[in-house]
């Protein structure tokens, strides 16, 4: 059983475990592509280093929210046998054996999640590793290694050589794709058989970069948003990348090829506003003019 | 205070004074007498004075300008006292002009010299050497090596030039500065070429005496003090030469609103024909290369085999030396016709041409001279102009621009000021060069006319970037000078500093075209040509256009490429050849609105009323006629707008209200107005508008327009935060953005040997566009992007100026409800379909509309 919310450009996967009862919190993060900025130096592009510690201010945010959120009030859901509604509006099976929090790890070890996925593309430079890639990957390895207890990466097509980078971090781990229960975890470039196997219910992708153009008649503004569809009984969902250099692309204009051949199109919309989420129904039946107030208000 | 002086002509006895027996042996020998400019100009210059001389092309600048530095050159190097040094610079904006220069400076020494040879004097050879882009590294070396007396450049080799150790040894006593078709330095160049004059008297120990050539341009005061900078004087020889224009102005067929009608589109031809066969040699400008295309084409298909080998085209996007070939052929007057878009307005000698043919309005009096001045280019033929135009607006502007060159007023040029990436590059070529106490680099630049009034924060931000204090830690890798705030000093940074200035100068943007390419649907990834990117920076997602006869939707754009819709329904809302129109000037536009106020006063009397225009505008009485008719219609229908009113008329159409604003003010000044009011009726109902800009007005449409809290929630005071909100994502900024970005060296063209394309820039400065408003919403480079968008694409100030007009009471707003487009709004309402509707469909729709006019009218007219 897995409840999923919004966090911002995140995604917090709350999962319990039908046979320990045990739960656990998994924070998602979309493509990061650390060191552009570099790469841009160097071709006599003058951009400033200023994402990385841009990055981590949105990161405190995010984690601090999570905190606020999932703090203490699972206490309500501890009573045995019965069927519990938590504030959350999840149902919880009475059977499973819920002792005290709704996330796994508590207080004491200091965590603020169990894991951290992150959906490639960590890096930006194919080919090579530069200096700033070197310190800035490292140094968000181990800002998220005190939030989360274990963090996994999946390979990015921009990921190629980002091995000797995870190598120094014992602790990080590095694979092709990552499967927590009925949870898959891919970039999203490459398609894998284990998708479909029966297990699997939610599909979790980065790679594309959604993101929709709204306009308030006098202007048109793009924003970074998350799409999630059903697609051969899977539920699919695409994050946008995390990094606030591209809003990323907006499937209606340009069309990006899939290896499943999905129609994003037919999928939902919900956009990102700050921490907050707004959801605007199918892409396909959103009209380009959304009233902008909207944004503005909520 | 700087003294500016109107002076006149000097005595023919004194200026052959002046001259050495040998220069005036020479002098003599090539031509009879001196003309007027040279009267107006060897003397001063003589006397070291800082001069403008403004005269129409087919003057004698250039030799006016030379005669008084040759005559000391030859001076000195009789008596053996020629040093090694530059003495004098030569500034043009034309490469190829140079060339001309060159040659003709060339010649002249020669002769010179070849007398002296024959009269057994001794004589010190005078070097010219010409700098240009194309100038090999040899030639430059042995140019360092051998100072030429007299350099010839272009601004942006003058700048190079400056920064290079050893030829600025050479400098160090220059003493004339000569700054050639200045007139066409109204913008960001020659903002560039005024701080890099600074940079020079600061080099050199003497002040040089600087000369300006320009055609006719206004105001001359201004210009003057843009040629000499802050606190130097001035004279201004403005140089009517005894050309009396002779122009006419006319239309093809019996009826204006039938011109478009295929027996008529023949009638053109046949005019441009008889035209033609009359005169020896004919220019013909149309204002866009399509119609450039167009009319070559149409004269070979009406008159097969007639003009084979006598007619040739000339525009901007054929190749340098396509265009070369045609110049040379006209030179050598093997061409009858010539057709052109803008390309062939300046510069280089023509050759004789006895008459230029302006195909619909040039839009501003300046242009128009200058067209016409490439007619009669010797001394003293007259220059003869005809104005052939195919629409009532046309007819109307045309019969202003006519009077207005008749009585010669000109409208007035405008130099950008203060901008913030023309002077960061300059201030880093000015560390390269050397190290500068910042209170002394800022007072050098404030002596350039363009930075007078230039605030010290201003300067202090463009400092504060060029050393990299926004980038906190990584400061090495973006600093480009060093500023020590102790002992107030600045230099340069880095080792590559003088080859990346050297391979990144210059202010022209890199512009070039578009793939459009389709976006979504079944042809996606289909490309289906090119647009102009300047194009492109017009459009705004949705608008519809014109790609080879086909339509479709703009999506967005990623680096080169457009991405589309085809096989949309809706009319195409951006007429293709939009960016390459040339706004009405500001001036004229004011001219044609007191106009249409002298016509409505007498629109009763039909006879009066002619007689009126005929005598006011130097036109035909049929040309009269036709004007009156127009106005009669839209006086009947609607109202004349005119320079005390604002006619705002609104109608239906599909569902959706048009509210077409009569604001006679140019383009420049309606793209400010239309994207405020667009904003305000988006704002007040969240809903797209569709907006259309012209110079003669704008419209609006969408659902539920309320056109007065519309009209009162823009205020001249807001109008600045207005747009600044309004144009905040649009591709036009972002465009601009990366000019100033390539400008201010943020983002360099060429870097390590490399060369980034156009496509690569501009990804890449959509990232930098993010980095730079994340670090402050007031970067001086965004500003620089934003001020460029504000002040040099559209109009602010004037813009302004209306707005206050309008609460104060000078002008009024008048609403007119009607059920249907007026005939003064109608090209409005058809510029964006221009590219669909054939020309016959467009007259006939004319027609019919005319006729509803009519009808609507009824029969007396009032």
């Amino acid at each position: 059983m897995t409840k999923i919310d919004y966090i911002g450009k995140c995604l917090l996967l709350r999962n319990i475990n039908k046979k320990t009862g045990k739960k656990k919190k998994i924070l998602v993060i979309g493509d990061l592509h650390l060191g552009y900025e570099e790469a841009l130096n160097k071709t006599g592009v003058f951009v400033t280093r200023q994402m990385f510690e841009e990055m981590i201010k949105e990161f405190d945010l995010i984690f601090e929210k999570i905190e606020k959120k999932y703090e203490k009030k699972e206490l309500a859901y501890t009573t045995k046998g019965l069927e519990i509604i938590g504030k959350d509006g999840m149902i919880r099976d009475n059977k499973s054996n819920i002792k005290d929090n709704d996330g796994g790890v508590g207080g004491d070890e200091g965590y603020v999640v169990d894991e951290i996925v992150l959906l490639g593309d960590v890096k930006h430079v194919f080919g090579t590793i530069m200096k700033q890639e070197w310190g800035d990957v490292l140094k968000l390895f181990d800002y998220l290694l005190e939030k989360g207890k274990k963090v996994v990466v999946v390979e990015g097509n921009h990921d190629a050589i980002l091995e000797p980078i995870v190598k120094q971090r014992k602790e990080i781990q590095l694979e092709e794709f990552y499967v927590d229960h009925n949870v898959i975890f891919l970039h999203g470039d490459k398609d894998f058989e284990q998708i479909w196997d029966d297990e699997i219910d939610i599909v979790i992708l980065g790679h594309i970069h959604p993101a929709v153009k709204l306009s308030g008649g006098a202007k048109v503004e793009k924003y970074k948003c998350f799409l999630d569809g059903i697609h051969k009984n899977k539920k699919f969902m695409l994050v946008p990348s995390f990094s606030e250099y591209s809003k990323g692309i907006d499937i209606r204009e340009y069309e990006i090829k899939n290896p499943w051949n999905i129609d994003f199109k037919k999928f939902n919309v919900k956009v990102v506003n700050g921490l907050k989420i707004l959801d605007f129904g199918k892409l396909k039946k959103l009209n380009w003019v959304i009233i902008f107030s909207l944004l503005l208000v909520i | 205070m700087a003294k500016i002086e109107y002076i006149e002509a000097s005595k023919a006895e004194e200026v052959k004074e002046i001259l050495n027996s040998l220069v005036r042996e020479w002098f003599f020998s090539r031509f009879e007498d001196f003309s007027n400019t040279q009267l107006c100009g060897v003397k001063n210059i003589n006397d070291r004075k800082n001069i403008l001389v403004s005269a129409p092309t087919g003057g004698t600048k250039t030799l006016t300008a030379f005669l008084g530095i040759l005559n000391y050159l030859v001076g000195l190097s009789l008596k053996n006292e020629l040093e090694d040094k530059i003495y004098a610079v030569y500034s043009s904006p034309l490469k190829a002009l140079s060339n001309d220069i060159f040659v003709n400076l060339i010649n002249p020494l020669k002769e010179i010299k070849g007398l002296a040879e024959k009269k057994g004097m001794k004589m010190q050879e005078i070097r010219v050497a010409l700098r240009t882009g194309d100038t090999s590294a040899a030639e430059r070396a042995k140019m360092a090596k051998k100072s030429p007396h007299i350099l010839v450049s272009t601004p942006e080799t003058l700048a190079i030039v400056l920064t290079s150790k050893k030829f600025v040894e050479k400098m160090r006593a220059v003493e004339f500065v000569i700054v050639d078709e200045i007139h066409a330095m109204t913008n960001k160049r020659g903002v560039y070429l005024s701080l890099t004059l600074e940079r020079l008297c600061d080099i050199s120990k003497i002040e040089p005496v600087r000369i300006g050539l320009s055609a006719t341009i206004s105001p001359l005061g201004e210009i003057a003090r843009f040629l000499v900078g802050k606190d130097r004087d001035c004279l201004i020889a403005d140089v009517k030469l005894m050309k009396k224009i002779e122009i006419n102005l006319d239309y093809p067929g019996e009826n204006i609103l039938e011109v478009g009608l295929q027996e008529n589109q023949k009638k053109l031809y046949h005019i441009l024909d008889e035209l033609i066969q009359e005169h020896k040699t004919t220019l013909i400008f149309t204002n866009t290369r399509a119609a450039t295309e167009r009319i070559v084409h149409y004269l070979d298909l009406h008159f097969p085999g007639k003009y084979a080998g006598l007619i040739g085209a000339h525009h901007s996007s054929m190749s340098k030396e396509k265009r070369f070939e045609i110049e040379d052929k006209l030179r050598k007057g093997e061409l009858k016709v010539v057709v052109s878009s803008t390309s062939l307005e300046l510069g280089i000698d023509i050759g004789s041409i006895d008459l230029v043919v302006l195909l619909r309005s040039p839009k501003s009096t300046s242009r128009a001279l200058q067209r016409i001045g490439r007619a009669g280019h010797k001394l003293h033929d007259n220059p003869k102009g005809e104005f052939i135009v195919l629409d009532r607006d046309d007819l109307v502007e045309c019969s202003i621009l006519m009077k207005e060159m008749i009585e010669k007023k000109i409208d007035n040029a405008e130099i950008p000021k203060n901008c913030l990436d023309v002077l960061s590059q300059q201030i880093y070529g000015m560390a390269i060069s050397r190290i500068w106490n910042i209170d002394e680099m800022l007072r050098t630049i404030r002596r350039s006319y363009c930075y007078e009034t230039l605030s010290k924060e201003d300067f202090l931000s463009v400092i504060s970037y060029l050393a990299g204090d926004y980038a906190l830690e990584h400061r090495s890798v973006y600093a480009k000078i060093w500023y020590d705030e102790k002992t107030k000093q600045i230099g340069k940074k880095g080792k590559m500093a003088r080859v990346i200035y050297m391979t990144n100068i210059g202010t022209i943007p890199a512009e070039s075209f578009m793939t459009v390419e389709i976006g979504v649907g079944e042809r996606k990834g289909q490309i289906v040509g090119k647009i102009d990117e300047s194009f492109l920076e017009r459009m705004k997602r949705g608008d519809v256009f014109v790609l080879g006869g086909q339509k479709y939707q703009f999506l967005f754009s990623r680096g080169m490429k457009a991405y589309v819709k085809a096989d949309v329904s809706r009319n195409p809302t951006i007429p293709s050849w939009f960016s390459e129109m040339l706004p009405l000037s500001f001036d004229v536009a004011l001219e044609i609105g007191r106009f249409r106020k002298l016509i409505k006063e007498r629109i009763k009397d039909k006879k009066e009323c002619i007689e009126f225009i005929e005598k006011h505008t130097y036109c035909k009485k049929h040309i009269a006629e036709e004007i009156y008719e127009y106005f009669k219609e839209q006086q009947g229908f609607s109202e004349i707008p005119d320079e005390k009113t604002i006619i705002v008329e609104k109608y239906k159409e599909d569902r959706k209200e048009v509210l077409i604003f009569h604001s006679l003010y140019g383009r420049r000044v309606n793209d400010a107005l239309a994207r405020a009011y667009a904003f305000a009726a988006a704002r007040l109902k969240y809903r797209d508008i569709e907006m259309g800009i012209s110079d003669n007005g704008f419209y609006l449409m969408g659902e539920q327009l309320e056109e007065d809290k519309i009209i009162k929630w823009v205020k001249a005071k807001d109008l600045k935060e207005i747009l600044k909100e309004a144009i905040e994502k649009t591709e036009v900024l972002k465009r601009r953005f990366r000019h100033c970005a390539a400008r201010s060296l943020m983002i360099l063209r060429s870097y390590k040997g490399r060369e980034k394309s156009v496509g690569k820039q501009q990804v890449h400065s959509g990232f930098l566009f993010v980095a730079v408003k994340k670090l402050s919403n007031e970067f001086p480079i965004l500003r620089e992007a934003r001020r460029e968008v504000f002040e040099d694409l559209m109009d602010i100030k004037n813009a302004e100026k209306v707005l206050k007009w309008l609460e104060n009471g000078q002008v009024n707003i008048k609403i007119k409800k009607l059920p249907f487009v007026s005939p003064f709004g109608l090209n409005m309402a058809l510029e964006g379909r221009s590219d669909l509707i054939k020309m016959e469909d467009r007259a006939s729709f004319l027609k019919r509309m005319h006729e509803l006019h009519l009808k609507a009218i009824g029969k007396d007219g009032f």
